[in-house]
């Protein structure tokens, strides 16, 4: 039922986004800010969650807020509504499906490499490239640095996992050593 | 009640013929003192009381006494007949019996051929069992040996790979550097095109 209703909610984003033109990535990363937020600060969370507190209070409270983080008109907006609709415990479900309904908007697939030392933007580049050209579609890479994986990348698109790190090698070696 | 009867007349014949004795003997006693002639008249008297006690006995207790022997033959004649049945049953019953312990001893024979044939099976099958069950075992035994050995071996083969695998890891942790880093994305990014 909630994930039915964030649904609703991340739908309308994208259609009003779609209709302005605007970017989606730069949405979701504002969007992401205010949930960042909002998750370092529980008592700042509970605050504009909880019905018990005026409505006037937390919008004022909002409007503090999304003014400090610099969001965009229409994110500032679209946050208000939550917090005036009392739907902040939805954002983190509303932010997931609004990344996945912009990237089926966009005709884009979006992918997590997992790197053991920083990549730089041509290797990036290289790297959704090489991944376009094997799913047909655009493709969006989220980095994230690992040390555990001891050198290469690790890549998990649309459920699959493309392991090229030392981790990974060193771990199909050892259970080769053991099936002897 | 006929038995009674034949009693009664039984003590009246036995009471008669004491006294016509005894009278007998009376009379005949009288004479010892006297002279030893035999005198027609008494001898006359005595064949006339003999007839008499015989005519009289014959009155009045011959028919009861043809009666008593008629029946005393004939309950004679039961008593041997009941006799003799009693005698054939016994052999009959003899024979039976004879019959049936001569039965018994073929029965006990055969009970105890198939006693010692149940005997013999029941050993043969608790046997085989048993040799079954020492086989079964056995090779039980042999197959948790087999297991244990397996597992040992696997163990030492999992703790040699953990053992090799982390020296690697510590190895290459040291000596990676970024060029290797670049190679590695190099090789990944290729190998990715060449999945197509």
């Amino acid at each position: 039922m909630s994930r039915a209703l964030a649904r609703r909610y991340a739908k309308a984003l994208v259609e009003n986004l779609m209709e302005h033109k605007k970017d989606f990535e730069e949405a979701l990363a504002q969007l992401r800010k205010f949930l960042d937020v909002l998750k370092a600060n529980p008592r700042l969370y509970r605050y504009l969650s909880q019905p018990v507190v005026p409505r006037r209070e937390r919008l004022e409270m909002g409007r503090i807020l999304v003014e400090d983080l610099g969001l965009s008109p229409r994110i500032r907006n679209f946050v208000l509504i939550l917090v005036e609709k009392e739907r902040v415990p939805l954002l983190e479900i509303i932010v997931e499906e609004f990344r996945k309904l912009a990237d089926e908007a966009l005709g884009q697939v979006r992918g997590r490499v997992r790197t053991a030392r920083p990549l730089s933007s041509r290797d990036l580049e290289a790297l959704s490239k090489g991944f376009h050209d094997l799913v047909g579609k655009k493709v969006v890479l989220e980095v994230e640095e690992d040390p555990s994986i001891i050198g290469g990348v690790v890549t998990l698109l649309g459920g699959v996992v493309f392991d090229g790190s030392i981790k990974g090698n060193l771990e199909q070696i050892r259970e080769k050593l053991i099936e002897g | 009640m006929g038995v009674v009867r034949m009693r009664l007349l039984g003590r009246y014949l036995t009471v008669f013929s004491l006294v016509f004795l005894w009278t007998g003997l009376v009379w005949a006693s009288g004479g010892e003192g006297g002279e030893h002639h035999v005198s027609f008249m008494m001898e006359a008297f005595r064949v006339v009381n003999f007839v008499v006690f015989a005519f009289l006995l014959y009155k009045f207790a011959g028919q009861p006494i043809k009666n008593y022997f008629k029946e005393r033959i004939h309950t004679i004649e039961l008593a041997l007949r009941e006799a003799k049945e009693a005698r054939e049953e016994a052999e009959v019953r003899a024979k039976e019996h004879a019959a049936k312990l001569e039965n018994a001893e073929v029965e006990l024979k055969d009970m105890l051929y198939h006693a010692e044939r149940e005997r013999d099976e029941q050993m043969r099958r608790v046997r085989e069992e048993t040799e079954k069950m020492v086989q079964r075992i056995r090779e039980q035994a042999e197959a948790a040996a087999n297991l244990e050995v397996k597992k040992a071996r696997m163990e030492l083969q999992k703790e040699a790979a953990e053992l090799a695998v982390s020296m690697a890891e510590g190895l290459i942790k040291e000596n990676f550097t970024d060029e290797d880093q670049m190679r590695l994305l190099s090789e990944y990014t290729t190998k990715i095109k060449g999945v197509h």
